[in-house]
């Protein structure tokens, strides 16, 4: 499964490099670098354990932060209305305080973003509702073929909803000694979102249209 | 023990799944809201589209009838009045055989003729008219007409002049220009009313004629005498314009514009 998810987030990549000329002129083109880190980060974090580190959080925790910090921004740059705009500006800043409250109490190199992995998706559902009010209110013509931010953020938002209940027992913040059977399960059903979620991306990268 | 522990884990599990599959649910139930909601301010907003185009296409042929109008006025002007007068002056002139007397009548009616096309030019060129007021250039050309004889004009005045925009007095005296025009021309009327009532934010001109009246419904069919026109022009300012008018009973203009506080 983990090999299949790997081999999914670099071919959506790959797709966003190659169709990368299409939506250029849009803030959604900050959107490849996010799918590389991703990739950078999960290569990464796999080399590190197989030459023999236990703990990969670190990875994680610098890949979250990034992630994180250019997705805010990337749904700010899309937002219109000035008043939406400034309070998906707040609620990322306040997001931001808090992980560099909690750098203060928890070692970066082990627990440092497993709690507030949770959160950080929380406010990222929460800028993508904004995104959506904001595209109900806006005066212009809306056409899917020509939206490929409805894939990209729709994908993300799938990933979100489903991470919100998952982590806590994936992270082994709610019971830690789930056993080892129903850990797999729910990282599979976490894995099997994460798949269709690339593959909206990939579909999204081919089907749109080039948008100006 | 340890089938205690297995249960309350599967019982999690299930609450974990149910919590998953609840959220999912949410996501698609908001995705089939956002497409119905995106779907109907689309048809709204290509709606608004449609009339916007329409309109900008109605001000593009107002404009041109404007234009087309206008040259149709100072051909009849010029054809009419002042080719009227240069003739008169001409064979004035041809009769004189040295005769002060006539010579002086021939210069008096080129006068005539020259001061109607400086009063003409004003009241045609946009740029003079930004400097009159709408009651200074309404009065101007009613002179012209009590001058010319075409008929007996009178002008009332009610309450106090407010300031409005100078396009959109422009726009107003055109509207009242090609309604006199359409007296002279086609009612046969001797007489000519014009009552202006500024009153609170709203300006009321009644213009009537005693000429001999239209159907208002067949004329209108026949999109004839610039009835559409007029009526058009008020539209694009915000303002009405109202006719009421019967075969032999003359015609009334009635025109409102309510001003938008600035």
């Amino acid at each position: 499964m983990n090999w299949i998810i790997l081999i999914l987030q670099c071919l959506a990549a790959i797709t966003a490099l190659m169709c990368y000329s299409k939506f250029k002129a849009k803030p959604i083109r900050m959107v490849v670098l996010l799918l590389w880190i991703t990739v950078v980060a999960e290569i990464a974090a796999r080399v590190y354990t197989a030459v023999g580190y236990d703990n990969n959080h670190w990875i994680y925790n610098v890949y979250a932060i990034l992630f994180y910090s250019l997705f805010y921004k990337m749904v700010y740059d899309h937002i219109q209305h000035p008043t939406r705009k400034k309070i998906v500006a707040i609620s990322a800043i306040v997001m931001f305080l808090a992980i560099g409250f909690r750098a203060l109490t928890t070692p970066f190199f082990s627990l440092y973003m497993v709690h507030v992995f949770n959160l950080a998706t929380f406010v990222m559902v929460f800028h993508l509702m904004y995104y959506a009010i904001d595209l109900l209110k806006s005066d212009t013509n809306f056409r899917l073929k020509n939206n490929l931010e409805i894939f990209i953020f729709g994908g993300y938002l799938l990933f979100a909803v489903s991470f919100i209940p998952l982590a806590p027992f994936i992270f082994g913040i709610w019971m830690p000694d789930l056993s080892r059977h129903y850990y797999d399960l729910l990282g599979d059903i976490q894995g099997g979102i994460v798949i269709v979620m690339n593959l909206t991306f990939i579909y999204g990268f081919v089907w749109t249209r080039e948008q100006h | 023990m340890d089938q205690g522990a297995t249960l309350n884990e599967g019982a999690t599990l299930i609450i974990v799944l149910v919590a998953v599959a609840i959220l999912l649910l949410l996501l698609i139930v908001v995705a089939i809201l956002f497409s119905v909601f995106m779907r109907r301010k689309n048809s709204l907003v290509q709606e608004q589209q449609k009339i916007k185009k329409h309109y900008e296409q109605e001000i593009s042929e107002t404009q041109i009838e404007i234009r087309e109008e206008t040259l149709r006025n100072i051909s009849w002007e010029l054809h009419d009045n002042i080719g009227q007068l240069l003739t008169l002056a001409k064979i004035q002139t041809q009769n004189a055989a040295g005769s002060q007397k006539d010579l002086d009548e021939a210069a008096a009616t080129i006068g005539k003729g020259l001061s109607e096309i400086r009063t003409l030019s004003k009241l045609i060129n946009p740029e003079a008219l930004k400097n009159m007021t709408l009651v200074e250039a309404l009065s101007l050309e009613l002179e012209r007409f009590n001058r010319m004889a075409y008929l007996k004009p009178t002008m009332h005045l009610k309450g106090t002049p407010f300031i409005i925009d100078k396009k959109i007095e422009t726009v107003i005296f055109r509207m009242l220009q090609e309604f006199f025009t359409n007296t002279i021309r086609h009612s046969k009327a001797t007489k000519l009313d014009v009552t202006l009532s500024y009153l609170d934010n709203q300006l009321t001109i009644i213009v009537i004629d005693n000429g001999i009246g239209f159907d208002y419904a067949f004329a209108k069919a026949k999109n004839g005498i610039g009835l559409s026109n007029i009526e058009t022009r008020a539209q694009l300012i915000g303002a009405t314009a109202t006719y009421h008018s019967a075969p032999g009973k003359g015609t009334q203009l009635k025109l409102t514009y309510t001003s938008q506080p600035s």
